[in-house]
């Protein structure tokens, strides 16, 4: 009910609204015609860019004031910045071009009539992206970060922890060849095995591996190459828990299942994880 | 061949574990700039080309497994997973398709 009397309201006042955002925009055009006919110019401005929209809202407001008692948010003053922009850099000047000076002065504008949504776009949009492409930020905290550590020890005479980034943490062979089939132990993605007894359950072995890409998977162009590393990666995390599963006396491993997870945002450090039930089951004539 | 993601086969009776057989494919990051025309698809209910590749990609890693497992002379599959992993991150899409399971013959 609220929202009806209050749209009701506003259309009441539509007319009178729309005839005081007449009047303020004509008294800025005018103003406008005024400055350019006598050529109230500073350093190559005209300074009607300045005034016109000024007196356009202040005659809007003065008017919406008097008949209507309340604002209408100065809607001529916006018309007179857009008229006034256009005609001085388009329209007056169509050799000006595109130039730094030019966009330039029409953010700076763009920036005094829209500041809130200007200041949104240049601060949050692209300062943003351009640290977080560039890691600027990244570095600088990280660069404080090491000198607070250094000052830190000296004052409690602590020794320094060793931050060091892990350059390779590639830990698998390219050049091994691996059989998951050959290496003594039963692999199987089932849970149950038919034919055989199943003697002992040894719990829940796990092989991991971890493998740092050479670009960021997400872009890589070269398939085959990629996906050749991503096997052996698969066979070593395999092998691995063999090996586990192997020590304790393991000679099957039940619900074998591989998991493959991306550790870092550029999809460039990628863990394969193999993990299954190790059993010892009684060897019969069905087992290859 | 048969492919099955349970544990054993019905009145089948298994003869001889082959062991693991693995297949894999990789639906490259260049299927994305097709992506929005792929939205367009969906809404026009038309399958997808995204969603064709995923099928090819799935079809790739099933044969190349079953490839293997006859290789060993096995003629089923058993215990089937198959997964769908991004190894993109946050920055780009390539998706690794991962199809394994227990071969066996059975009679």
């Amino acid at each position: 009910m609220k929202l009806n009397t209050d749209l009701q309201k506003r259309l009441d006042n539509f007319g009178e609204a729309t005839f005081c955002i007449t009047l303020g925009t004509i008294a800025g055009l005018l103003t406008y015609e005024f400055c350019l006919m006598i050529h109230l110019d500073i350093f190559g401005w005209n300074l009607g860019l300045v005034f016109s929209p000024l007196v356009a809202g202040y005659v809007e407001t003065y008017f919406a004031q008097k008949y209507m008692k309340e604002t209408t948010g100065a809607v001529s003053a916006f018309i007179l910045f857009a008229v006034t922009v256009v005609y001085g850099f388009i329209i007056a000047n169509p050799t000006l071009g595109f130039n730094f000076i030019t966009i330039g002065s029409v953010i700076v504008i763009l920036q005094a009539a829209i500041p809130t949504l200007i200041n949104y776009f240049i601060i949050i949009i692209i300062l943003a992206m351009i640290s977080y492409i560039s890691g600027i930020f990244k570095k600088i905290t990280g660069f404080l970060y090491k000198i607070y550590i250094k000052i830190k020890s000296k004052i409690t005479g602590e020794e320094l922890p060793i931050i060091k980034p892990d350059k390779n943490i590639n830990n698998f062979d390219e050049n091994l060849q691996i059989d998951i089939n050959d290496l003594g132990i039963l692999l199987l993605s089932t849970t149950h095995l038919w034919n055989q007894e199943v003697i002992k359950y040894n719990g829940i072995y796990e092989g991991k591996i971890i493998y740092k890409a050479k670009r960021p998977m997400g872009f890589d162009k070269e398939e085959e190459l990629l996906l050749k590393d991503l096997r052996k990666i698969k066979d070593q995390a395999i092998a691995n828990l063999c090996k586990e599963a192997k020590n304790d006396g393991c000679n099957g491993i039940l619900d074998l299942t591989l998991e493959y997870d991306i550790l870092d945002g550029n999809g460039t450090i990628c863990n394969v994880t193999a993990h299954g039930t190790g059993v010892v089951i009684e060897k019969s004539i069905t087992w290859s | 061949m048969i492919l099955s993601s349970t544990n054993t086969l019905e009145n089948k009776k298994i003869l001889r574990y082959h062991g693991l057989v693995t297949g894999e494919s990789l639906i490259g990051s260049n299927v994305y700039k097709d992506l929005f025309s792929g939205v367009r698809d969906v809404v026009g209910g038309r399958t997808s080309k995204y969603e064709e590749e995923i099928q090819k990609a799935r079809e790739i890693a099933l044969s190349s497994m079953k490839e293997k497992a006859a290789e060993k002379g096995a003629n089923a599959i058993i215990g089937l997973k198959i997964s769908y992993n991004n190894l993109g991150g946050t920055m780009g899409n390539t998706i690794l398709v991962t199809a394994y399971g227990t071969a066996i013959s059975y009679k």
